[in-house]
């Protein structure tokens, strides 16, 4: 057969392989749908360099990149440095395969795919950046530094997960200044007050685009695809922001122009569907697309990777530098409703203002194989939600397309459930 | 002089493999049908014509397959894995490094076998249940696309990128292809997603096991070039085709008709 090849080179060829298959379907499934507005192009670019020759996913134009995990990382600090911050939670079966053999079983498919795309050299940016900064969040993520330190630099924060405690704010405050030093020494630069100032403004103007997206999608003309919500968010982590934002004007112009016209992307009778749950990021599309194609609306999502990521601003009333950290370090860590936090009291007032302002019918609750805070704090979510009439789907998969067709049934039936709720 | 018989008596294909002391007389694969019996019985007078011999040479025979209960004139019946493992160890005897791992694709079944260094049985793996990613699959394809199994292999090495494919199942994937060809995907690149879909299925029974090298692969399956390109490319491994991989099995029944005779012999001899 072919000649001796490097182990690498071949595990390299073997997960380059996969993602160029998976990738390829979904661009294909995008062909297909003729609902989608144009504007969508600009971020279906990113997704399309994942497969193209060198797969360089991010142009940072000579910017250090600094990787980042979950969502307690403040970008702001990191353009404020002068660096390009890049979210690497991947959301690829193809990359969770290849992870397996750095992690337990039992873990999730996120961690295991952030293992797999470190270890093996086929998307450059992921053994490119400068410094890969991970919050202590949950059990996997807290493992998950010392595993893949072998192929990046690698900075742990320490997160609290009593958030409301003054202890906690304080401790808090003191990492947020840690990362500052490090990305100070990484950049050899000084991140004064008035960068501060800039980049806390740079992404507020994109959080302010957010939120009329946000808007858009609670009218009762459902113009955009929970997909394509998801993905646009996705795109997020790649994109500097203020490009972003700009993309995210232009679609905005254009989705306005459809309510005005009533251009559905789903029949009027379509439930109207909230998701929530475990991280859903590019290449794992199920779930969303599931909903859709089973005659669900997704008209709202509550997830870290979607619409939960920027959420929140910082607070800029405070002139001082002092006190503008004080700010960005609050804002990473008092509102974010992640389930690894002892308490869920945030998150189930989330999801009851969503489920009024959004008009919910049903929601479906995602729980990837070894996402344990997720699946612990369902119980009192699940109760809290049927005390309030919410008709609610569990479904417990991970990365693999392989349960799709078993998946679909039960989607199938919810959403017929939720129709004949009606009557 | 004396000879051996190995059949090997598949779900799809029946393998007659005659031997003598030193190498193979000849071997022939066919349909196994209904009467695995007459089929063989048929077979082996073939054989012996063409390689003028007698039936009373045969002194000994022995039965593997899924059918090796079934054959009257066998001597003796020894399951696949067996056969499997003698059958490739002397086709690839002059490999460097012994063979440490055996993946077996079969017209209705799949195996990977995992060998000590000294060429003994450590640990084997089978598909359960079902026809999934087995020769069977391979043939469905062929039939909807409407090509023919030895163009498989070369015709699938033409795809630059294979089209994913999520079922291996002999009956779903029917649908996926069709739907497939239904948004004009190049048969090519449908093939080659085929072998890798089966090809992904392999490595994960695989690595269950274990896999080390050296690795080789048989079955009739083995045949497609195509197919060992994507399962090598799916083990991360160098993946050896035993030669003649299609009667592997019977020749390694063969073998161990060859072997249990000679012992009885130097029996008889010390008595």
């Amino acid at each position: 057969m072919s000649p001796k090849i490097d182990k690498k080179e071949r595990l390299k060829k073997r997960l380059g392989l996969h993602l160029s298959m998976t990738v390829q379907e979904i661009l294909d499934g995008l062909k297909q749908d003729p609902a989608r507005p144009a504007e969508m192009d600009y971020f279906d670019a990113f997704f399309k360099r994942f497969i193209e020759p060198d797969r360089e996913i991010v142009r940072s134009n000579g910017k250090k990149i600094i990787g980042i995990y979950c969502m307690s990382v403040p970008e702001e600090l990191i353009y404020a440095a002068g660096a390009l911050p890049v979210r690497l939670c991947s959301g690829s079966a193809d990359a969770a395969e290849a992870g397996e053999s750095y992690l337990p079983e039992v873990s999730c498919p996120m961690v295991k795919a952030a293992a797999g795309l470190s270890a093996v050299d086929v998307l450059p940016l992921y053994q490119s950046c400068d410094l890969v900064v991970i919050p202590a969040t949950c059990d996997w993520k807290v493992k998950l530094g010392e595993i893949i330190s072998e192929f990046v630099p690698v900075m742990m924060l320490d997160l609290p997960r009593i958030k409301h405690l003054e202890n906690s704010r304080i401790f808090w405050y003191r990492e947020i200044l840690r990362l500052k030093k490090a990305l100070e020494k990484i950049n050899r630069t000084k991140i004064t007050h008035k960068r501060l100032r800039g980049a806390i403004s740079t992404i507020h103007a994109a959080q302010v685009e957010f939120n009329r997206f946000r808007q858009i999608r609670k009218k009762d003309v459902h113009v955009i695809s929970g997909r394509d919500a998801i993905a646009i968010m996705n795109i997020y982590f790649f994109d500097d922001a203020p490009s972003w934002t700009a993309a995210l004007t232009r679609l905005n112009d254009s989705l306005e122009k459809r309510i005005a016209e009533r251009v559905r992307v789903t029949p009027k009778s379509a439930p109207r569907i909230l998701l929530t749950g475990s991280p859903v990021v590019f290449p794992n599309w199920k779930i969303p697309q599931l909903i859709e194609e089973t005659g669900g609306a997704l008209v709202c999502d509550e997830l870290c990777t979607s619409n939960r990521y920027l959420g929140d601003m910082v607070s800029m009333d405070e002139m001082q530098n002092e006190d503008i950290l004080h700010s960005l370090a609050d804002r990473y860590l008092l509102p974010c409703t992640c389930p690894i936090f002892s308490d869920t009291i945030d998150r189930r007032n989330r999801l009851l203002q969503m489920i009024e302002d959004y008009k919910i019918e049903g929601v479906v609750h995602h729980i990837l194989k070894g996402c344990h805070p997720y699946d612990a704090e369902l119980y009192s979510i699940e109760k809290e939600l049927a005390a309030k009439g919410v008709s609610q789907l569990k479904i417990d998969t991970d990365y693999n397309p392989e349960d799709t067709e078993q998946i679909r049934t039960r989607m199938e039936a919810f959403i017929e459930t939720l129709k004949g709720r009606r009557e | 002089m004396a000879c051996f018989l190995g059949v090997d008596i598949g779900s799809t294909t029946t393998k007659l493999v005659l031997i003598d002391d030193e190498e193979i007389l000849g071997s022939k694969v066919v349909p196994t049908g209904v009467n695995c019996e007459d089929t063989a019985n048929d077979v082996l007078a073939t054989i012996l014509s063409n390689c003028n011999r007698e039936k009373d040479d045969v002194v000994r025979v022995m039965a593997t397959g899924y059918g090796r209960r079934l054959i009257s004139f066998a001597d003796d019946v020894i399951s696949e894995i067996t056969a499997n493992v003698k059958g490739v160890l002397h086709s690839c005897r002059h490999l460097d490094g012994a063979v440490r791992t055996i993946i077996n694709i079969g017209g209705q079944d799949s195996k990977v076998i995992s060998l000590d260094a000294h060429g003994v049985t450590r640990n084997f793996a089978m598909n359960d249940k079902c026809a999934a990613g087995t020769g069977r699959f391979l043939e469905t394809v062929t039939r909807i696309l409407e090509i023919n199994v030895t163009d498989m292999g070369p015709l699938s090495l033409t795809a630059s990128v294979p089209v994913k494919m999520n079922s291996t199942c002999a009956v779903f994937a029917e649908s996926e292809i069709i739907s497939l060809i239904a948004r004009k995907k190049d048969p090519a690149e449908i093939i080659a997603g085929a072998h890798f879909s089966i090809a992904r299925r392999m490595a994960r029974m695989a690595r269950r096991i274990g896999i080390e090298d050296n690795l080789v692969f048989d079955g009739g399956p083995a045949l497609n070039t195509g197919l060992a390109t994507a399962l090598e490319d799916e083990l991360a491994a160098e993946v050896h085709i035993a030669a003649k991989p299609q009667i592997t099995v019977g020749l390694g029944a063969a073998i161990l008709a060859k072997e249990s005779w000679e012992k009885e012999q130097i029996k008889k001899e010390t008595n």
